[in-house]
């Protein structure tokens, strides 16, 4: 069942110290400012801020990294690059909304596996 | 902790708080972080990356607003060139953020919490040491000719002038030099001991000079002498009147230009040295018998102390009996222990040749005999086999036995040397012979200066 998750259940609870209450702590963190974090990377690629992309994209990447959601551990950091590079590639939209697709559905299971409200 | 990821510094510090022992504080933002390091935290850990700030800023910042705080900085950046900056600017720790920052975090905590506590574990061993060598708890008594010395001594810590002292042997010429050296401005750096008598001649240019690896038979590597171990604090030389001549001459050297050579090497290395030297000889006599070089007896002399012999300290004796019977007593846990008038008495009548490590060797004695809180005089031993000490000052000797006592004094003040004794008694050498062989004076083999005496 796990396998078929987009984060890691088990890798999580190893980051939390095995502490379940502290884990829905996380989750409830994740869930408030994840959406954050992504818009605030849509904005600068739509007013071409590239450090703002950058900056954004990297701090994603460790929660990204701390609740092991692999499909997009590869992405966030192409996004991350061409922030810092200032050289948005063509793929860029299109990472963009693979991006937002998958991080909302992993939110979406994580509402439901730790029964947070919207 | 200030990281602008809160989802990431909530999960670090719920780790790090496991250890009950730390107390910790988050910020995710860098203007609330400034403003609690008036805090003065221990350890703070900085994300190199904040929105309107960057670690080398927050690092200068630390530094200014919390100078004793270790930084460690957490980055996802992994460009070494970054680290290094981030070192140089005065980072105690990077840390990469990945899946083991957290135990890197702990251990890095853990190392510097050592650090702290080693760092005042030596504070307070320093203040510890200066207490222990403040001048008036150090050195007791109050006696007319201890003044004078303290007097002295406060002239000699206010500088780095060098400082020469002479006395008996058990005066306590290391104690007045340590004490010199705790209450200088030296006092953070090394006192380095070295007594020159103890260390065979071959051996003591490469102990205060150190030498390179190879530079002799056995050098398997590099060893700094007691002249680098001592920079900014103080050498004491002790019995340098025992100094080998050719070892003289690159003493004077060195303390001439203030640097020195390794052995085996041709760098200078500078050094900035108090020196202190001790001896029981009249080194002016010494030079005057060739066996102390006169420029170097003049380079050493600076402020010179002449430490009394405690048979001119009057009741100095009875305030350094007490003070070495509490200790003793203390450290034994014998309960209180005290002299009698009667051992009083004799203590003040005694002449102590060996000076303040005698008394100390016999009263600790007493209170071992004693089995009440007085020490009496069947407890006391006093060394009187050698008349001398007491024959010269006693009223109830014949004019033979007084010569005999002097001779013998003589004898054992110089090492036996019947030679040099009769030159300095103006008395032909086989008057003295004659007296050994009559047993009149004892007479024991001559001490080699690298070995304990035995006596026959």
């Amino acid at each position: 069942m796990n396998n078929q998750k987009l984060y890691s259940p088990e890798s999580l609870l190893l980051n939390c110290c095995e502490d379940e209450s502290f884990v829905h702590t996380v989750v409830a963190l994740f869930l408030q400012h994840m959406p954050q974090y992504f818009q605030e990377i849509q904005d600068g690629v739509a007013t071409a801020n590239w450090y703002a992309v950058y900056r954004n994209a990297h701090t994603m990447k460790a929660s990204i990294d701390l609740f092991n959601i692999i499909p997009l551990k590869t992405l966030i950091r192409e996004i991350e690059r061409q922030g810092k590079a200032e050289m948005p590639e063509s793929s860029l939209p299109m990472q963009l909304t693979q991006l937002k697709d998958l991080l909302y559905d992993c939110m979406k299971e994580l509402r439901k596996d730790y029964g947070i409200e919207n | 902790m200030l990281d602008d990821d809160a989802i990431f510094c909530k999960v670090l510090s719920h780790y790090i708080s496991l250890n009950p022992d730390y107390s910790i504080k988050t910020f995710t933002e860098a203007s609330q972080f400034t403003a609690a390091l008036s805090q003065k935290p221990d350890i703070v850990t900085i994300d190199y990356m904040l929105p309107g700030s960057s670690g080398g800023i927050l690092i200068q910042q630390v530094k200014d607003l919390s100078p004793e705080s270790k930084i460690i900085v957490i980055s996802g950046q992994q460009d070494i060139q970054v680290a290094i900056d981030l070192f140089k600017k005065g980072a105690h720790d990077y840390i990469m953020k990945d899946k083991d920052t957290q135990q890197r975090l702990w251990m890095s905590i853990q190392n510097i919490r050592e650090t702290i506590s080693l760092k005042k574990e030596v504070e307070h061993l320093q203040q510890e040491v200066e207490k222990k060598y403040d001048f008036q708890k150090a050195v007791i008594g109050n006696s007319p000719v201890l003044k004078q010395v303290f007097a002295l001594m406060e002239k000699a810590v206010s500088t780095s002038i060098t400082v020469s002292i002479s006395g008996e042997t058990g005066t306590g010429k290391e104690l007045i030099a340590k004490s010199i050296h705790f209450n200088s401005f030296r006092k953070k750096h090394s006192f380095v001991p070295v007594n020159v008598a103890a260390i065979p001649k071959e051996l003591l240019e490469s102990e205060l000079f150190g030498y390179e690896k190879g530079a002799f038979t056995g050098a398997a590597s590099r060893r700094i002498g007691k002249f680098e171990e001592a920079h900014k604090g103080t050498l004491f030389l002790d019995e340098i009147g025992e100094m080998d001549l050719a070892i003289q001459a690159k003493l004077l050297r060195a303390l001439q230009e203030k640097e020195i050579c390794r052995l085996g090497s041709n760098e200078i290395i500078k050094t900035d040295v108090r020196i202190i030297v001790a001896t029981h000889r009249n080194l002016e006599e010494e030079v005057q018998k060739g066996n102390f070089r006169e420029d170097l007896y003049y380079r050493i002399l600076g402020l010179p102390l002449q430490l009394p012999p405690l048979r001119m300290r009057g009741n100095d004796i009875l305030l350094i009996a007490k003070h070495f019977i509490d200790l003793f007593s203390k450290e034994n846990d014998l309960g209180k222990k005290t002299l009698s008038t009667e051992v009083k008495n004799k203590l003040l009548c005694y002449a102590f040749p060996g000076n303040i490590r005698e008394l100390k060797s016999v009263v600790e004695l007493g209170c071992v005999l004693s089995n009440d809180e007085e020490i009496g005089i069947d407890h006391i031993r006093l060394n009187t086999s050698t008349r001398s000490n007491i024959a010269l000052a006693s009223d109830n000797i014949s004019l033979d036995d007084y010569i005999s006592d002097l001779i013998q004094h003589y004898l054992e003040k110089h090492n036996y040397d019947v030679v040099h004794v009769a030159r300095l008694l103006k008395v032909g050498k086989s008057t003295i012979y004659r007296m050994i062989k009559s047993n009149r004076l004892q007479l024991r083999r001559r001490i080699n200066k690298y070995e304990q005496p035995e006596i026959v």
